[in-house]
């Protein structure tokens, strides 16, 4: 995106950093209520349920989506923080905490929707838009440095 | 610290051309004669200078916005999602395991009304039904089928297992099945426990219930006497 400016870029991480706390949080919020007539079951694949009930989706009781919240919130505080002027924290520059914590977020991604795929053999659509959240932030962190 | 020059409030010197900007904005101030040339670039290096936005970035994400609140609605409202058959329309098919093994397939019940519920092991309303429903068995089972097919809402999964305890401790000699992959939750548009369907002899639903039935066994014994005369 050789248009947007180092500003555009950081404003987008912190809207879809926003859309990813909500999604994650619905995606908690949902686990502990799975009765509600919204969750997003297409078929016998497509099943969020099927996802939601399989051992995958918490560890220790914990649902696994709150590492999403955690996740995203980071990236939204870090993203603030850039587009309020601040360059550093601690040893290592915004960006590249950016950068780090976006990669974190697409590994973690990527990793369950492989479990998705081959473990559980069902797609959460909503685990997929989060996975979606987090590669264009990463691919947003991958060029800040680069934007003026 | 300095001194504003204009109101004499001390002022850090990255924010002094900042202060007197927005506090003294009709005042000319000459920060040249207030700060040392090297104050001024201490202060420039340490000033944050934010990252502007631009017009044209505000409306790339505002419209990456729209797009990505529409496609997170549309997975959340799912408007794609089955609503199940009405009234006057044929029950969809499908086939599931049973608690006491084997499989159960709607359409062999062709022939004979058959009282379809949509139920949970755990669910509090299902466990109160089934003793409604217990009574209307004992009174419906020579001319209705009933079936009780587990969706798995709400607290531990069901299984086979635990549906077939349910049905031993609840007293209910019917069938009882798993909807393990959620085919016929989808099917019918079952979105909450117990939801019960009334089919005629010819698979065709009758009249539908959400919830416990208002009028208890007379509301059941209403729609079946319907369903067989159907």
């Amino acid at each position: 995106m050789p248009t947007l400016s180092r500003g555009d870029r950081l404003l987008l991480v912190a809207a879809l950093s926003a859309f990813g706390v909500v999604n994650a949080a619905y995606l908690t919020w949902q686990w502990y209520a799975a009765a509600s007539a919204s969750w997003c079951d297409l078929d016998a694949y497509f099943s969020c349920s099927k996802v939601r009930d399989s051992a995958w989706s918490a560890v220790g009781g914990v649902p696994t989506a709150t590492v999403g919240v955690a996740g995203f919130a980071i990236l939204l505080a870090l993203a603030v923080l850039a587009l309020r002027g601040m360059e550093r924290l601690g040893p290592w520059s915004l960006d590249r905490w950016l950068l780090l914590f976006a990669l974190a977020g697409a590994g973690v991604g990527a990793g369950l929707t492989v479990v998705e795929v081959f473990v559980i053999q069902a797609i959460c659509i909503l685990c997929v838009f989060g996975f979606a959240l987090d590669l264009a932030i990463l691919g947003l962190a991958v060029t800040l440095p680069r934007a003026d | 610290m300095k001194k504003c020059p204009v109101c004499g409030v001390s002022v850090k010197v990255e924010n002094l051309e900042r202060h007197v900007g927005n506090q003294h904005p009709h005042e000319t101030v000459d920060l040249d004669r207030v700060l040392t040339a090297g104050e001024r670039r201490a202060a420039r290096g340490k000033s944050p200078t934010r990252p502007a936005v631009t017009t044209r970035g505000i409306a790339v994400i505002s419209t990456v916005v729209i797009v990505v609140a529409l496609l997170f609605a549309i997975a959340v409202l799912n408007p794609f999602r089955g609503t199940g058959p009405g009234v006057g329309q044929y029950a969809p098919e499908f086939t599931v395991p049973t608690s006491a093994g084997g499989e159960v397939t709607l359409s062999t019940y062709r022939g004979t009304p058959v009282l379809l519920e949509f139920m949970d092991v755990d669910c509090g309303a299902c466990q109160q039904e089934a003793g409604v429903l217990r009574y209307v068995h004992e009174n419906y089972s020579a001319s209705v089928e009933f079936l009780s097919v587990s969706v798995d809402f709400v607290g531990e999964a069901d299984t086979l297992d635990r549906i077939q305890a349910f049905r031993t401790s609840h007293g209910t000699p019917w069938t009882h099945a798993l909807d393990r992959d959620r085919v016929a939750r989808n099917a019918y548009g079952v979105y909450s426990t117990p939801t019960t369907f009334f089919l005629d002899r010819n698979g065709v639903v009758v009249h539908m219930i959400r919830g416990s039935a208002p009028g208890g066994v007379d509301a059941y014994g209403e729609w079946l006497d319907k369903a067989i005369r159907a």
